[in-house]
């Protein structure tokens, strides 16, 4: 790769850069997700607080309380969102709660009992199914019968709000090699690791498959148009690809860094706050599971995520890249494009399920793969399945693979440029490459 | 001053698609490279321009290799196109400015060529008071129009060297004659051009020196005028008022074609033509036409093909 192949990718940059900005429905899109972005945080807090300040639709609650625990104690303080609904006690008995529903269309039964083979109070919620109400009515009323539940027993045993707060300290566990111990790290547990691993797969793959069809257009237009032949009396196809993928990259950034701007101002507007995180457990157990002080998380390894994101994206894009140029017509693309899946796949499922296997060897080799290194290198940092030192080979190693990939790019971007015919299969690619590189080292030998 | 071309070669597999090309343009003016199809004509120009790589040979303009370093080029390629939903300002911008010209530089020269081409209003669009008119893009060009849109891309840099790869197929007569017309202000400028075309009429009105190919190979190559002259005068137009077809067989000429009594004939040389002459006036013939020339360049191109074929 000569510097002087690159003269002018600036311009082409420039060029596709400004062509995406003048369409018009890309305007319309970017405004689109800004505007959705800046509503995300007050819709959310809208809905949290719809769900705790609304009134239930159930009129009648039907208690049936088979336990010791005086449910009345807890029931005179706050009803909650039943505060409008009437709550009567009846007795045990199947043909007791047939009859409350039968008589009441707007009611849902309750029964609180100790279940002795699992030694635990059980509650179970009857709806009749002639009646109004239905199973997320009577899930609603469970869960709210936990809490009273919960408040009764702590009123009946005489708990402080500071002895229950007390009582209810969460904890976590982790288990961590001596000499990690000693050197201050720590190994973080198999949950925080897979929802660290899913996040950053996540995110490598909603960024490349954002990329992978405007540079597949992008490699097809300039072939279907025919102007590239008279383009490369100008520049080299280096240049004029890699101008392409750097102005796609920016483009899915600043697509990226609007919707950024929307959330952040979303938070801002919203003044969501502490509630997000309250907000975020409850709705999901997913995020539940990270333990952030598991996590390799200073301030100085900020940096070195951001660099190995960019360059994992930078893989992907070459990778789109050299597999665009194989397109002729639109046709072409549904083609092709499964080989840069394919590759996304390969690394997101190996990078899902070696982590399972909680075997260091397994972890390093991942970690040092091309191939699957660009999803499990930083997730394996960061919860200390490898050390600084692995990270770093692991992202020299990825520098070295893109540089790889963008001098096989610019190869194979200047030998299919005027190549009309079908996708050529892996065999025939070979061959057009090894006799276009054997000319390109014939030619580059007489010149010298 | 000067372009070289030694030992140009090329070859997909075991098949040779250009077989050691050479030629060489010493002064400004046209160079033609004909042939038919497939014989190598564009593949070659492709190596001339480096976009394609060679298997052997050198490229030497001014007795150094050939670049968009060395030399400023213009190339109309044979397979043209433009970016479909871009407006076309945007594109000779785009092109000016991948050449290293200002801005300022390049509107003024697509100003002049888009004048010379009759292709303003595509362009420079008059802005109506009422509505704001929309700069143009290639979609709504017809074939022709666009075609002018990209002989303005190639010379937009005002080339020192210029290859055009059939600039003329596909035009109408008008559209033909302001083609024309650019490339002989090019001509005169003192600029060195390449030209490839299949309107041998063409070819003829504007080159001096040739090469024709067939089937990868040189079958001629030369200065036009030489080439013609080595032929010598062997077609005879004759135009009477009677029936001549019994004198001209009798004087052992071939007759070609007839139409009337108009005959269109092959003779040796100036002395069987000399004899036929003798032989007409000695039988008081009223003759109309009697001109002797050289054989046009396409019936040269048809010969010099034929002949590689027949050998295939």
């Amino acid at each position: 790769m000569k510097k002087r192949n690159f003269k002018n990718a600036g311009t082409v940059f420039r060029y596709t850069l400004s062509q995406h900005y003048k369409n018009k429905s890309v305007i319309i899109f970017l405004l689109f997700l800004f505007l959705l972005a800046l509503a995300v945080f007050p819709f959310v807090k809208w809905q949290s607080g719809k769900e705790s300040d609304d009134i239930s639709t159930v009129k009648s609650i039907y208690l049936c309380n088979e336990t010791a625990y005086p449910l009345e104690l807890s029931l005179e303080n706050d009803k909650g969102i039943y505060a409008d609904a009437g709550i009567t006690f009846i007795e045990s008995g199947e043909t007791a709660i047939a009859d409350a529903l039968n008589q009441d269309k707007d009611g849902i039964a309750s029964v609180i009992s100790v279940d002795e083979t699992y030694g635990c109070l059980a509650i179970r919620s009857y709806y009749s199914e002639t009646g109004n109400m239905g199973q997320s009515d009577a899930s609603s009323v469970n869960e709210w019968l936990k809490d009273v539940l919960h408040d009764t027993i702590m009123l009946t045993a005489d708990v402080t709000e500071e002895q229950e707060t007390l009582l209810n300290t969460p904890s976590y566990s982790s288990v961590a090699k001596v000499a990690d111990y000693q050197n201050g790290s720590q190994e973080s547990t198999t949950g925080t690791h897979m929802v660290i691993n899913y996040i950053y797969s996540y995110l490598i793959i909603i960024l490349s498959t954002l990329s992978m069809g405007y540079i597949f257009q992008l490699c097809m237009d300039e072939k279907s148009s025919k102007l590239v032949e008279s383009m490369i009396v100008s520049i080299q196809p280096e240049a004029l690809l890699f101008g392409k993928i750097l102005a796609v990259s920016i483009f899915i950034f600043l697509g990226i860094g609007i919707v950024a701007l929307g959330l952040f101002l979303s938070y801002q507007i919203s003044g969501i706050g502490s509630e997000l995180k309250e907000i975020m457990q409850s709705s999901s157990s997913f995020f539940s599971e990270i333990k952030l002080p598991e996590l390799n998380l200073q301030a100085s390894v900020w940096p070195i995520i951001i660099l190995c994101v960019v360059l994992a994206y930078l893989i992907t894009l070459l990778l789109s890249g050299i597999v665009g140029s194989c397109c002729s017509k639109q046709e072409d693309v549904q083609t092709v494009s499964w080989i840069v899946v394919a590759f996304l796949l390969l690394g997101f499922i190996a990078n899902a399920f070696i982590p399972l296997l909680e075997s260091d060897i397994a972890n390093h080799v991942i970690s040092l793969l091309p191939l699957t290194s660009i999803f499990a290198a930083v997730p394996n940092y960061l919860c200390g399945k490898i050390g600084m030192p692995v990270l770093v080979i692991s992202i020299v190693l990825q520098i070295g693979f893109a540089v790889f990939l963008a001098w096989l790019s610019g190869i194979v971007y200047k030998a299919m440029l005027l190549y009309r015919g079908q996708v050529p299969k892996p065999g025939q690619l070979i061959g057009m490459l090894r006799e276009h590189y054997a000319s390109e080292k014939a030619a580059a030998g007489k010149e010298q | 001053m000067g372009f070289q071309v030694e030992e140009l070669f090329k070859k997909y597999g075991d098949k040779v698609v250009v077989d050691h090309l050479s030629f060489e343009i010493k002064e400004p003016g046209v160079y033609a490279l004909l042939g038919t199809n497939g014989a190598g004509k564009t593949t070659s120009i492709r190596m001339i321009l480096g976009m394609l790589s060679k298997d052997g040979g050198t490229v030497k303009w001014n007795n150094g290799p050939l670049t968009t370093k060395t030399c400023n080029i213009g190339y109309l390629a044979e397979e043209r196109g433009l970016y479909p939903k871009s407006t076309l300002m945007d594109q000779l911008m785009y092109f000016a400015s991948l050449r290293g010209m200002s801005r300022s530089d390049a509107k003024k020269r697509i100003e002049y060529l888009a004048e010379r081409l009759e292709a303003t209003e595509y362009l420079f669009p008059k802005q109506d008071t009422k509505v704001r008119v929309k700069p143009k893009v290639a979609d709504q060009l017809s074939k022709g129009n666009q075609q002018k849109i990209q002989l303005i891309l190639s010379l937009l840099s005002d080339p020192e060297l210029l290859i055009l790869d059939e600039p003329l197929s596909g035009l109408d007569p008008v559209n033909t004659d302001l083609f024309k017309s650019i490339i002989h202000e090019e001509i005169q400028k003192g600029k060195y051009l390449i030209m490839s075309s299949h309107q041998m009429s063409t070819i003829e009105e504007f080159c001096t020196d040739l090469t024709i190919l067939s089937r990868s190979k040189t079958v001629l190559q030369g200065n036009l005028a030489e080439i013609k002259k080595s032929y010598g005068r062997i077609n005879l137009f004759i135009k009477a008022e009677q029936e001549l077809r019994p004198l001209i067989e009798e004087a052992g000429v071939k007759i070609e074609s007839n139409v009337g009594f108009s005959y269109q004939c092959k003779v040796t040389g100036d002395a069987q033509a000399n004899a036929l002459l003798k032989k007409l006036v000695a039988e008081n013939i009223t003759l109309v036409a009697f001109e002797l020339r050289e054989p046009s360049l396409h019936e040269i191109f048809v010969e010099k093909v034929g002949e590689v074929h027949e050998e295939a």
